[in-house]
């Protein structure tokens, strides 16, 4: 089932705010689509409006080219799991799961046999066998996520909309039940929509990311276009390790505030600017400046520097490609940082390197 | 050292104000022996009496709980205007005397009152008679279930109720099978308050009741008529029985919550 | 799946309404001809069980049916009376004064003229205003003046709500006027400091002998003289004794058939029965058993040794009860000003 978002606007109902200001996103069928961002960003709004918990005040929401605006949260055929799971705590396991079956009208309703059945497929499913006669509070949180899940699931829905369902569970489990999710939705097939605020989830999980802030969509893509193109300087430091280093442009210069590093040419406008780079396409130059860098450790081709210039004595950390037949310390050496990106307040001025160095080979 | 004396005011406290007075009441029970404390039950008067205190404790709780329950799930679901003073006007009568709450029903019902011509012309008795102890104890017990209710309501239902709206329950559905039973335990603590208060109500039911022995009085009036009959055994044996009936309630409420207590921090 | 809504559940949920409504249903049929309701004042809870029991008797005997059941309710005579004007469903009021009376008379329950439909103004018995003393008398209390020596308290229920007490404080007031140079002023100036001498003002005749007798409260009990025998009687001589003023108060707490409850009930006849029966033979013997002065002239003398000699007053002779409730116990009457200062 696909979705679409059409201009969706909510205000806050206390102060009148937006909290999801003239979103538009189509989520594809069959895919896994991530909303992530910094909590406040607007995520959950935007999911509980898919799922019609929360009213919007403006837009459209359409499921496979219908409209659902006018449907009632209850018959639009959602799944939904939420962060604290939800669990019904009076209720067993598989009465939690067989709840969404049990309370359909009479004439629509499986029999009982028809709804245990379904509640051991399930169970196997989630990989929780036997535990249909326990109680939320006898399982354990990875195990209540799954229950959530299966009792999400159960009535066969359309759509599948999980609200930061790790959250609450610790690394490793959480580590697990994310590959065990992506397994899942590549059996099934089930679209589905992830809120997160976890880049590093969003990018093992989803193969489209919609990042959010402030109540908008900043940049639809896969993880890598986020990562490689990025459409805002936010963008760039939420996907991905990034050093700011200030300065300005110049007569066609990018000048840092910083000595010892290589200005370089831009088309940008003259004034103040920052150039965002990912450590890794910081290029230590020897024999050309002032500085000391000290390499701290490494890990393959990689080292981690400590960078001291000579004057005013400013320092960076970052990790790059280590030069061939580099020293532990380098001395007198400046750094090449034309491979990043120029910005000024939130937005490029030159958003594409100058000089196309990077290696994309070696990052992680 | 602080804790220890802190302590043991509290407990001088309750040896010298709570402790004494029931177990006065079983010694005042005891003291013409046995035989004499078993005789009050052998009077047709406090039979009825006892069978009308079930009664009214009953239609009571019935009535009360499911007022709480619509009242409590409406103030804690929805948002309209005047909500505030709503859930001040529900506390009412717990500040208000409950010779007040008995009053009131007088001016309402009394044949003095706003519809005492038409309920006298209806010939059906509601003040100085059972309906109209039942609306004093009503009225002075109204608050319990729905403030023992309101705070579970609306902080640990909301995720559940939503995730059952999601499974496509509608809101009765959402209600009765996912509200109420979340909410049991509160739900039956409130119920037991409320029995408790309404088994002990005097001042209210005592406007209202006329005192006509055999008819219209309760426990606690039968006590007072024992009482002031010189029935002093009599009098004192109804009071223990009634201090029983108080006391079970209060442990079972106890119980309950110690339950709730455990399932909260597990769930 | 959820059992909520199992068999077992609805089958209770069902029952507790059953037995919640069963009340609700029952008092129609208990004001049924047989079933007489008698609201009475507070220190006639004795007299009225054993007429209760003998008429009931007799009636059947004499119309061949099962006993009448009758039902006697207490309290202060005032928020008795109350109580019926409210719709207490009262066959019979068998109140401590007159003007009690006249109010339910006043709003229509009865005919102005009730008191002049019975022998001896509607009063079966009279009874009188005492003084109950602690065993041996040890403040030597023995008439009005020695209530107010130092160190004696005094305990008499509240006037505004309780009959017995407007008779306490009318007999006080009446001989305060008696006495050589009596005015208004000087009586009220006694009362005051009578009631200087009160520790608690409890609402009804039977709370304040509670007070006394139960919890040792006061040296002096002014009571009606039936109670004050009671209350020697049921808790044992040896801790009582009772003073009988030279002048007092003749009390005559009235009866009444309340004609609008008891044709709505259809017990005129038998309501009526019963007033009369408390003015036969048997009634007033009944009355005298439990020190009730009879007002059978023939029944008195056979008890004489029961009642002490007593000069009395009567109500008419301080201006009749309209008079006394208006200028005394209204609001801002005499007693207000007597009390609260």
């Amino acid at each position: 089932m696909s979705v679409n978002l059409d201009h969706i606007i909510r205000v806050s109902p206390r102060n009148g705010q937006p909290i999801v200001d003239d979103v538009s996103l189509t989520v594809a069928d069959g895919s896994f689509t991530a909303l992530v961002g910094p909590s406040g960003a607007g995520k959950t709004s935007l999911l509980r409006i898919i799922a019609g918990l929360d009213p919007h005040q403006g837009g459209q929401v359409s499921i496979d080219g219908a409209r659902v605006d006018n449907l009632a949260a209850r018959e639009r055929n959602i799944g939904f799991v939420f962060q604290h799971y939800a669990l019904f705590a009076h209720m067993s396991v598989a009465d939690n799961i067989g709840f969404g079956l049990s309370i359909r009208p009479r004439r629509t309703r499986p029999t009982r046999a028809e709804i245990a059945s379904r509640v051991a497929e399930l169970l196997d499913l989630m990989q929780l066998p036997g535990v249909g006669g326990r109680y939320p509070h006898q399982l354990s949180g990875g195990q209540r996520q799954r229950v959530a899940l299966a009792r999400a699931l159960a009535t066969g829905p359309r759509l599948l909309l999980l609200d930061e369902p790790f959250g609450a569970l610790d690394p490793l489990v959480r580590r697990q039940i994310r590959g065990w999710l992506r397994d899942l939705h590549e059996r099934l097939g089930l679209t589905t929509i992830l809120v997160t605020h976890d880049r590093q989830e969003a990018t093992e999980l989803a193969d489209t990311i919609a990042l959010m802030r402030h109540g908008r969509i900043v940049q639809a893509g896969t993880a890598r276009q986020l990562e490689e193109s990025p459409a805002s300087p936010f963008v760039m430091e939420f996907t991905g390790d990034v050093i700011r280093i200030p300065g300005r442009v110049e007569h066609g210069l990018f000048i840092a505030d910083m000595p010892d590093i290589h200005a370089f040419a831009t088309t940008g406008a003259d004034g103040r600017a920052d150039v965002l780079i990912r450590p890794s396409d910081i290029r230590l130059l020897p024999e050309r400046g002032g500085a000391m860098a000290w390499l701290r450790q490494t890990r393959g081709m990689l080292g981690t520097y400590d960078f001291t210039t000579s004057v005013g004595i400013q320092g960076l950390r970052f990790e790059t490609v280590v030069p061939d037949g580099a020293a532990p310390i380098v001395v007198n050496c400046a750094l090449d940082i034309s491979a990043g990106r120029i910005a000024r307040d939130d937005a490029w001025i030159q958003p594409v390197a100058v000089t196309a160095t990077a290696v994309p080979a070696l990052r992680t | 050292m602080t804790r220890f004396m802190f302590a043991s005011i509290v407990y001088l406290l309750v040896a010298i104000m709570i402790i004494p007075p029931p177990v006065l009441v079983f010694v005042m029970a005891l003291s013409h022996g046995v035989g004499t404390m078993l005789a009050t039950f052998a009077d047709p008067d406090a039979l009825s009496a006892i069978r009308l205190t079930v009664l009214v404790t009953a239609a009571t709780v019935v009535i009360n709980t499911g007022f709480g329950v619509m009242a409590a799930w409406t103030l804690s679901q929805f948002r309209f205007p005047g909500r505030g003073l709503l859930i001040v006007l529900v506390e009412l009568p717990l500040s208000v005397s409950p010779v007040v709450g008995g009053l009131i029903w007088l001016l309402v019902f009394g044949t003095q009152g706003w519809w005492g011509k038409v309920l006298e012309q209806w010939g059906y008795p509601i003040m100085f008679a059972p309906p109209g102890m039942v609306l004093a104890t009503l009225f002075v017990t109204f608050p319990y279930v729905t403030r023992t209710l309101m705070p579970m309501l609306a902080h640990n239902g909301r995720e559940a109720e939503e995730a059952a709206v999601m499974l496509g329950a509608g809101l009765w559905q959402v209600l009765w099978h996912v509200t109420l039973p979340g909410a049991r335990l509160a739900l039956v603590s409130g119920v037991l308050l409320t029995t408790a208060r309404a088994m002990g109500e005097f001042g209210a039911v005592s406007v209202v009741s006329g005192h006509i022995p055999g008819l219209t009085e309760t426990m606690p009036l039968h006590i007072e008529t024992l009482y002031n009959g010189y029935q002093t055994v009599a009098a004192f044996t109804m009071a223990a029985l009634l201090a029983l009936m108080a006391i079970t309630v209060v442990i079972a409420r106890n119980i309950v919550e110690r339950r709730h207590a455990r399932m909260g921090i597990a769930a | 799946m959820s059992d909520i809504f199992s068999p077992t559940r609805r089958r209770f949920f069902g029952l507790a309404l059953a037995a919640g409504a069963a009340p609700l249903i029952r008092p129609r049929r208990a004001w049924a001809a047989s079933t007489l309701l008698n609201v009475s004042y507070d220190p006639t809870r004795e007299l009225y069980q054993e007429i209760d029991r003998d008429f009931s008797r007799a009636w059947a005997q004499a119309h061949g049916g099962s006993p009448v059941q009758i039902r006697t309710s207490h309290g202060g005579s005032g928020a008795q009376a109350r109580s019926v004007l409210e719709g207490a469903p009262a066959d019979i009021v068998t109140l401590g004064l007159a003007y009690d009376i006249d109010i339910l008379a006043q709003n229509g329950l009865l005919a102005a003229d009730w008191q002049k439909r019975l022998p001896h103004n509607s009063t079966p018995f009279t009874s009188t205003i005492v003084f109950l003393v602690r065993k041996g008398n040890p403040k030597n209390i023995r008439d009005w003046p020695d209530l107010l020596r130092d160190g004696v308290q005094v305990i008499t229920p509240n006037p505004k709500t309780s009959g017995g007490a407007r008779w306490n404080y009318l007999a006080a007031w009446g001989w305060a006027l008696r006495q050589p140079g009596g005015t208004p002023d000087t009586a009220r100036a006694y009362l005051k400091s009578l009631f200087g001498h009160v520790p608690v003002l409890d609402t009804g005749a039977r709370g304040a002998t509670n007070s006394f007798v139960q919890r040792g409260l006061g040296d002096v009990l002014l009571a009606w003289e039936d109670e004050a025998l009671l209350a020697t009687r049921e808790l044992g001589p040896e801790q009582f004794d009772i003073v009988v003023p030279p002048v007092t108060i003749l009390a005559e707490p009235p009866v009444a058939v309340v004609d609008r409850n008891a044709q709505a009930h259809g017990t005129t006849e038998i309501a009526q029965a019963y007033v009369e029966f408390l003015f036969s033979p048997v009634g007033q013997k009944i009355g005298a058993r439990h020190y009730f002065r009879p007002v059978d002239p023939a029944i008195l003398a056979e008890n004489r040794e029961r009642f002490a000699d007593v000069h009395t007053f009567d109500i008419a002779s301080l201006g009749g009860w309209a008079k006394v409730q208006k200028d005394h116990f209204a609001d801002g009457g005499i007693f207000d000003g007597i009390y609260t200062k």
